[in-house]
């Protein structure tokens, strides 16, 4: 704070107490660990089945979640479709459903007798649920959201003449997009892909409905977290406090680096 | 400001009865009144409503709240404190567990459960029998082993000598009901009583006794239950009057004895 | 290249039509108030924008018309945009270079020949500085060796002088004439000071309500103005010579005095209308520039009238209608003209170039 200027009380006492309700469950389960059995459940083949798996398939939904949201994003902020408002509002849809619901929705249709799962059994044999690509797809479904209204904005703040200049200068649409265009959002997009796969580490509930709870395949990190939950409690803090290590490692690693500003390069 | 007047008045007034209770003026039991929560097993979902229904018949003033879900997450709530007043499981190994905890009292067993293998309905991978299990593509879902419909899961398998690899281990018995109606599987290990539940919304198989394993559920009464007057009398009600036997058999739980 | 842009365009209630062609080597300017239609004109030729009737040619090939369309990349032009629009994550030399790259030279070639630009406008040693670290005159050269580098055959400027400082602006205006005068294909710039159509074009084309209002050279514009906004932006009288010492000296030896001492060599100078004082008898006072003459034209204009003076340095003054009573100015009339040091702008020209050392504007029908 700049000398002579004080923050105003009745800011900084809710601020520091919403900082004390955000905390205090994080201190709690520090304080709740199993610190003497604390590695060995880290290293259990449970531990680590899961853990392997949630990073798999939290990286996998992001690729998927950028080659499908970028376009998206791109479509929604540039192509000027008669209904943008609405577009906008379905990309939202998975953001504000309980995931629960995703997973039903998921299964409706890309379950074995689904809308599109049930084409996809019949004709070829491909079944989705039960599967890791299954996870990866419920993953995917949740937190594309994040990416696409991230990206989006990065396109709509970016000015138009860019491009126009681009195509003066003989440069196809493809190649406008691929040396102008991306690389001015990328800190949108860099942001919207950590966001994207810090919500796909943590899912839950639609990985759970649609793709069901499978040690090795489609057991993730959350789900063996509950799972622990029903039988060894001090098990189930010591892999959510390895989650929560793993996220505050990579959110730390990649912030500095995302919230960089543009205007240094 | 008014209304929570009111609630206090009435509130204030509940309590004064109770303490009025007429158990106080007779050497009788106390009759039970005021609410329960009870924690019950999935398996269960079904059968208890209908006789709490009877139980809040015959005891006006009385009102039961249930809390379903596997049974170790049960037992696991209430070792966390959570504010119960009745327990009842589907195996006794998760009971004892909160007993030896000290957070129940003392069990009294109520029921029987027996295997089945429910399909969804048409029976698309023709599943006949335990054996069918095995056959590669056919897609079978399981309890996770912490929950006791997953255990007796296991228990059947191992009596048969057949290896079984589910696809999915949900955390609840009506989890796989629920993936076996959505035919997202071919079949699904549950309890006779979920094949009863459901009727027509599943094919099943029923195991024949010899190959087959039971599951008994205890029920106890929480020590640290709020209404322990009211948690008590319905542990009793379920374990002894015919009344609750009767709903139990109809809906296709066997004698614990 | 040849251009010939026989079309209408229409935006919302706003329609540009006309007929014009540009030829190859000319400069042409292109004046006119806010809203007249100038940067659409510009942005039509680039391919930005499409025509609703008739058509643009290049070299005889339609590349726009309500049946064809030829995108801005397959056209050979170059745009400066009025905000540079620099690429921020690219340096100056990849921003240069970027053209001839994405039209598949190799990025080493491509590379070089953007130095080579760069040297060309004097700036090679920002190759590797970013567009947020220039100045604007720099950014403004750096849009210029971007454009030029993919050697198109339509130059295309939107107010490329209008974002910087008069200092700078002067600076630029020379190096942008000598580019331009170097350039070979045909270049439209759209300007709204009327000192860069009087030095840096052959032609000015005026837009007014989309329509266009004057097209000629500037020296006639400036004499002839056919519209009052004509008028009142390019009356001006414009003198060359060679600069030193606080004086311009013309090609015949006539000297206008200008207020800037240090300005040396070929440079140009411009007297408002307003600023010269037309007197019946030799004039007292302090103005330096003291010039006989005769009357030629007498133009009542609006609300002010108009005198055309011959002589060795000939002159439009303004005068009010009033005075041009009282003076009984008449065609054929000797009169004495006289404008102060500091009522005359001038500025720095380029070395080479065909006018660099001419005498003043005919002012010749």
């Amino acid at each position: 704070m700049k000398p002579g200027s004080r923050a105003p009380w009745f800011l900084v006492v809710p601020g520091v107490l919403a900082l004390a309700f955000l905390l205090a469950p994080l201190l709690a389960l520090l304080w709740r660990a199993p610190w003497g059995s604390l590695l060995e459940i880290v290293r259990s083949p449970v531990a680590l089945d899961a853990l392997r798996l949630s990073m798999i398939t939290a990286t996998a939904a992001t690729v998927l979640a950028t080659l499908l949201g970028v376009p998206l994003a791109w479509l929604i902020a540039k192509a000027q479709l008669p209904a943008t408002g609405l577009v906008r509002a379905l990309v939202l849809v998975p953001l504000l459903i309980p995931p629960v619901v995703s997973g039903v929705a998921l299964l409706s249709a890309f379950g074995r007798r689904g809308a599109v799962g049930g084409f996809l059994y019949d004709s070829f044999g491909i079944q989705l649920p039960f599967t890791t690509a299954g996870v990866v797809l419920a993953e995917a479904f949740v937190a594309m959201p994040f990416l696409v209204i991230a990206v989006e904005g990065g396109f709509r703040s970016l000015n138009a003449e860019f491009d126009e200049a681009a195509g003066t200068l003989g440069a196809s649409a493809w190649t406008s997009f691929r040396r102008v265009t991306l690389p001015l959002v990328a800190p949108a997009l860099g942001a919207g892909m950590v966001l994207c796969w810090a919500r796909a580490l943590g899912e839950f509930g639609a990985t759970i409905t649609f793709a069901g709870n499978f040690p090795g395949v489609t057991q993730t990190m959350p789900l063996a977290v509950y799972e622990a939950l029903e039988s060894d409690p001090s098990a189930a803090i010591a892999l959510s406090l390895l989650l929560i290590l793993i996220c505050v490692v990579i959110l730390v690693v990649l912030r500095g680096h995302f919230l960089r500003p543009l205007a240094s390069t | 400001m008014k209304k929570l007047f009111g609630v206090l008045a009435a509130l204030a007034l509940v309590v004064g009865l109770g303490g009025l209770s007429p158990s106080q003026a007779a050497p009788s039991a106390p009759v039970p009144t005021g609410t329960i929560t009870v924690s019950a097993a999935a398996s269960l979902t079904d059968v208890f409503p209908v006789i709490a229904k009877a139980f809040m018949k015959k005891y006006p003033g009385t009102s039961v709240k249930f809390n379903f879900a596997g049974s170790s997450a049960l037992v696991q709530q209430i070792i966390a404190g959570a504010p119960v007043d009745v327990l009842a499981t589907a195996s006794e190994p998760t009971m004892w567990q909160a007993v030896n905890a000290g957070h129940v009292g003392k069990p009294l067993l109520f029921a029987k459960n027996t295997m089945a293998i429910a399909m969804p309905p048409g029976n698309p991978a023709h599943v006949t029998g335990l054996p069918s299990l095995t056959q590669p593509g056919v897609l079978v879902a399981e309890c996770a082993v912490a929950v006791p419909c997953g255990a007796a899961a296991r228990d059947l398998l191992a009596k048969n000598s057949l290896t079984v690899k589910p696809v999915t281990l949900e955390i609840d018995v009506r989890a796989v009901l629920a993936k076996v109606m959505a035919g997202e599987v071919d079949a699904g290990i549950v309890y006779v009583t979920d094949v009863r539940s459901v009727g027509s919304k599943v094919s099943s198989v029923t195991i024949p006794a010899g190959q087959n394993v039971t599951t008994t559920y205890p029920i106890a009464a929480v020590n640290d239950s709020g209404n322990p007057t009211a948690a008590t009398a319905f542990v009793d009600y379920v374990r002894y009057t015919p009344s609750a036997l009767g709903i139990l058999r109809a809906y296709g739980f066997a004698k614990p004895w | 290249m040849t251009v010939s842009a026989d079309f209408a365009l229409q935006r919302g209630a706003f329609e540009l039509r006309l007929d014009v062609t540009l030829r190859p080597g000319e400069v042409t300017a292109v004046a006119g108030p806010n809203g007249a239609g100038k940067t659409s004109l510009l942005r039509a030729l680039a391919g930005l924008e499409r025509v609703s009737e008739g058509s643009i040619r290049m070299n005889g090939t339609v590349v726009d018309s309500p049946s064809t369309f030829v995108r801005p990349r397959d056209r050979r032009i170059g745009f400066v945009f009025q905000s540079y629009v620099l690429f921020p994550h690219l340096s100056v030399l990849e921003n240069v270079a970027f053209g001839p790259r994405s039209r598949g030279t190799s990025k080493t070639r491509a590379r070089q020949h953007a130095r080579a630009v760069l040297e060309q406008l004097g700036i090679g040693w920002l190759a590797d500085r970013r567009p947020s670290t220039l100045s604007g005159g720099q950014a403004q050269r750096v849009a210029l060796a971007r454009a030029l580098a993919t050697s198109p055959g339509l130059l295309l400027l939107d107010e490329p002088l209008a974002a910087l400082d008069a200092q700078t602006k002067n600076e630029l205006r020379t190096v942008l004439g000598e580019q331009l005068r170097a350039f070979e294909g045909c270049s439209l710039m759209v300007s709204h000071d009327p000192v860069d159509a009087l030095l840096l074009a052959d032609r000015v084309l005026v837009l007014e309500d989309g329509r266009v209002a004057q097209d000629d050279t500037p020296a006639r514009i400036a004499a002839f103005p056919r519209t009052a906004y004509v008028a009142a932006l390019m009356s001006l009288n414009l003198v060359r010579g060679i600069a030193g010492g606080g004086v311009i000296t013309q090609a015949d030896g006539s000297v206008v005095h200008i207020a800037d001492h240090e300005l040396t060599g070929p440079a140009a100078a411009v007297i408002r209308p307003e600023s010269v004082v037309v007197h019946r008898q030799p004039p007292a006072g302090s103005a330096r520039n003291v010039w006989q003459g005769v009357v030629s034209l007498v133009q009542p204009w609006e609300d002010r009238t108009r005198v055309h003076v011959e002589g060795p340095t000939p002159m439009i003054a303004t005068v009010t209608a009033l005075s041009r009573t009282e003076l009984a100015l008449t065609p054929g009339m000797p009169v004495w003209m006289s404008v102060k040091a500091v009522d005359v702008r001038s500025y720095p020209l380029a070395a080479a170039g065909p006018d660099a050392s001419g005498g003043p504007h005919s002012l010749a029908p």
